[in-house]
């Protein structure tokens, strides 16, 4: 009856003489609020060329003026529109009535307001040069919403709310299906049977399923179907279009039965409804029991109906196995992923179709590339979707940033790096120099450890040549040995120099037993139960990493015992079920113990080795398990005066770096290394105390220094100067 | 196209075309009288005017006092559109209860 801009002008007239404590909704309210749509406004504006703001002053004034806010209001205060505007209203439905029409908008009550003689609504209007006319010849120009809304409900509910898959496939419009001839077979099988002839294909995310219903109807088509099914007839549900629209209770109901009863006098119909477990709940209002399931139940005991669906194992278990009357009525049919071979044929047979869309030549090594990198790489992913993806993506990058018409396979390589920050690099020719040469690289900024480096070198080196193991992570290291020795900073050296991207968890953090939740996601029931744990989200984001776990014997042995199972089979599941893959990880662990016992020395006349007393209190703290599992056990040795002269060598080159960054340059002697060295020595601290002493005690003096040359007035800050460290009576001094 | 050409349209072809040819004149007001009768009591009369027009007792009754006595009375002034829904109103009204009372509006003749 009414459209929006009319029932929004009616509803915001009755809210303002209310508010106005206005007797009546008269025809200036109405006008008032008329002119505040967007329809409105434009044709005033562009079409009648009549300025609207003035004309909603007079009428607001007019308002004000005229029409009184009642004196004693009563209790049942409900206004009501006046006479005229009710004669407009009526009007402007008669005529839309004989013209065939079913709605009006607010525009069709301005044009009624014409007979209103002698009111003052008509009177602004005709005033600012509005004639009848106009607004007729305008709504005559507009296209009509009503009509298609109405005309649709006399189409055939076939076409209304289904898609005829087998017009589509002669169109060409759908894919055709390749291999899963199993799949078909048994789906064939499943409607040939007496009773209950529904096949439900149930699979992962991604493996076809709906390709085999579209797969159907081609069959259907080139009539290689056996027996007796020629001329199935495949219709794919739009459950969408079938709950849009449906206005009161019982409409959607109505779309159904006329539907199903359409779908009767079809000779040999299947019924495909993708997604089917959206069904269950569907089309009810609260309180209702009657759904799209509900409904469907009937028919799909009736053998001349067949009805395919297709669902994930997941939402089969949550939503469809809840409802045992409807899943009764289905047979499963389990749709596994294709193998990579078969995937590679399918790869083959599309290959024509991605070309011609993406106007490039794919070469067939290109097709093998796909199928084995994310074979290798999208490990949560299903065959065959993630093979389509990386090809798509390569095609898509290649086609339309490279301006490339040539899809090889390198190309798909670099694309699989860009996408997901998965280095292949493992057997690349660059890398492996890299590789080679990461023992002087480590071994020119770590200090002390050509020991650790060598055996960390050694596993990193059978790693990246391909050899590796392939369920356990890249390498699992337990560096221990005394503070500041450079357990840490070889790690991230490491990372740096792989350009692997460095995910470190401090240990002490994960102290309580609870603190296992953090890791992997909390229960079932308990908060942050969505939120799957921060070591299974870092690692998937990034599956080429470098794990560093620092201070590991401060955990709780709970959060240990998580690790038993990632260095083993590499594998994490966290809460929500997801599975995190670690076989591509260097997992590296730091720890103290064993350090103070070292240190402490032995009893007795003779001494033991030290290496002894470290290695006693590792086994005693870690399970045999756990330290069975590791790749090795690389120890640090603490640093004696000759390594820890480099330590303080390396500090003051890197502070004179920063200060030629500053534009000055810094010069210091022998002299003053040596006696950083004895002052900031501390026995069994390490390199730390250097850091500390330098901060202290070079650091500040500089930056003094430089704040003086940066004043104006004194020497020009910007000239080039040389700090010189000098050493005299008092201490250090800076000239 | 609409089916029925005869009514409405013909109307709208023809007044607005004419009022377009002299300028537009701002409507007047009208006034609502009420009119005396044999039947219609004066109590009636006075609930109708407090009522429909919000006016006091004393006044409603002065009102009341000119019907009878000089046959009609003044009960306010509106815009047409107004004055048309309370002539309505009380028409109504007065059926309801039985009574013959009329009620009718004209253009304020004293601008």
């Amino acid at each position: 009856m009414f459209d929006h801009t009319m029932q929004e002008a009616l509803h915001k007239a009755t809210t303002m003489t209310r508010k106005n404590k206005n007797e009546f909704i008269t025809l200036e309210h109405f006008l008032l609020c008329a002119l505040d749509s967007d329809s409105v406004q434009s044709f005033f504006k562009d079409i009648a060329h009549i300025d609207i703001n003035q004309l909603k002053i007079e009428l607001k004034s007019f308002i004000k003026d005229n029409h009184k806010p009642i004196p004693r209001l009563s209790s049942q205060y409900n206004p009501e529109p006046t006479i005229g505007l009710h004669r407009s209203i009526e009007r402007a439905l008669k005529q839309a009535q004989a013209a065939g029409k079913n709605q009006i908008s607010s525009l069709h009550v301005v044009l009624a307001l014409f007979d209103e003689q002698e009111s003052y609504a008509l009177y602004l209007l005709e005033k600012n040069g509005l004639t009848p006319l106009v607004i007729m010849e305008h709504l005559s120009s507009q296209p009509d919403a009503s009509s298609s809304a109405s005309a649709a409900k006399s189409k055939d509910p076939l076409k209304m709310f289904c898609e005829d898959l087998n017009k589509k496939f002669k169109k060409g419009e759908v894919n055709p299906l390749i291999g899963r001839e199993d799949e078909l077979n048994r789906v064939v099988e499943v409607l040939s049977r007496k009773t209950k002839n529904n096949p439900l294909l149930v699979g992962d995310p991604g493996v076809g399923k709906t390709a085999i219903g579209q797969g159907l109807a081609e069959k259907s088509v080139e009539d290689k179907l056996p027996g007796d099914f020629k001329n199935l007839k495949v219709f794919e549900l739009d459950l969408a279009a079938l709950l849009a629209g449906s206005k009161y209770r019982g409409d959607f109901e109505a779309r159904m039965k006329s539907l199903l009863s359409e779908l009767k006098k079809v000779d040999n119909p299947l019924l495909l409804i993708d997604e089917i477990h959206t069904i269950v709940g569907a089309g009810t209002t609260s309180g209702s029991q009657v759904d799209f399931a509900s409904l469907l139940k009937p028919s799909l005991s009736d053998p001349h109906l067949k009805v395919m669906g297709t669902t994930t194992y997941e939402e089969y278990r949550k939503h469809f196995a809840k409802d045992p009357a409807l899943s009764r009525r289905f047979q499963a049919v389990f749709v596994e992923e294709p193998s990579s071979k078969e995937c590679l044929k399918i790869l083959r047979e599309s290959k024509k179709n991605y070309e011609s869309f993406h106007k490039v030549s794919i070469e067939d090594e290109a097709l093998k590339e796909c199928v084995d990198l994310s074979k290798k790489h999208l490990l949560d992913k299903k065959f065959p979707d993630k093979a389509f993806d990386l090809l798509d993506e390569t095609c898509a990058h290649e086609r339309t940033i490279k301006n490339n018409f040539t899809i090889s396979a390198a190309n798909v390589k670099t694309n699989l790096k860009r996408l997901y920050k998965i280095s292949t690099d493992q057997v690349d020719k660059e890398s492996s120099d890299i590789v080679l040469d990461l023992k002087e690289k480590l071994k020119a900024d770590i200090y002390g450890q050509d020991k650790a480096i060598d055996e960390l070198h050694s596993s990193i080196l059978v790693a990246y040549s391909g050899l590796k193991i392939k369920d356990k992570p890249l390498g699992s290291f337990l560096f221990t040995g005394p503070t500041g020795v450079g357990k840490t900073e070889l790690t991230k050296r490491l990372a740096e120099n792989l350009n692997l991207p460095l995910i470190r968890f401090d240990m002490s953090e994960y102290m309580e037993k609870h603190s296992v939740s953090r890791l992997i996601g909390s229960p079932p029931g308990y908060v942050g139960h969505e939120e799957g744990g921060r070591l299974t989200d870092e690692v998937s984001k990034s599956p080429h990493s470098i794990l560093l776990l620092d201070e590991i014997e401060k955990a709780h042995p709970d959060v240990i015992n998580i690790l038993l199972q990632v260095m083993d089979s590499g594998v994490l599941t966290d809460s929500i079920g997801k599975k995190t893959y670690f076989n591509n990880c260097i997992l590296i662990m730091t720890s103290n113990s064993g350090a103070r016992e070292a240190d402490r020395g032995s009893m007795g006349i003779f001494e033991a080795p030290s290496s002894d007393f470290s290695d006693k209190a590792i086994k005693n703290f870690f399970t045999p398990e756990f330290i069975n599992r590791l790749t090795s056990i690389v120890k640090f040795k603490s640093l004696d005066r000759t390594l820890l002269l480099k330590v303080v060598q390396k500090e003051l080159q890197s502070l004179s770096d920063e200060v030629k960054t500053l534009g000055h340059t810094l010069e210091w002697t022998k002299e003053i290394e040596a006696w950083v060295l004895d002052k900031a020595y501390e026995k069994g601290m390490g390199a730390r105390p250097f850091e500390r002493f330098i901060s202290k005690n070079i650091r500040t003096p500089i930056a003094e220094k430089l704040l003086k040359l940066k004043k104006p007035g004194s020497k020009n800050g910007s000239e080039l100067s040389t700090l010189k460290l000098l050493l005299d009576k008092e201490g250090l001094k800076v000239k | 196209m609409t089916d029925d050409m005869s009514n409405s349209q013909n109307q709208n072809d023809s007044s607005p075309d004419a009022q377009h040819d002299f300028e537009v004149k701002e409507p007047s007001k009208y006034s609502v009288l009420l009119h005396n009768d044999d039947f219609t009591t004066q109590d009636f009369v006075i609930q109708v005017l407090v009522q429909f027009f919000y006016k006091s007792e004393t006044e409603a009754h002065k009102i009341m006092l000119q019907v009878h006595n000089s046959g009609k009375g003044l009960c306010g002034i509106f815009t047409k559109d107004v004055a048309e829904t309370k002539v309505y109103m009380v028409h109504q009204a007065a059926k309801e209860n039985n009574f013959p009372l009329k009620c009718s509006m004209e253009p304020e003749s004293d601008v």
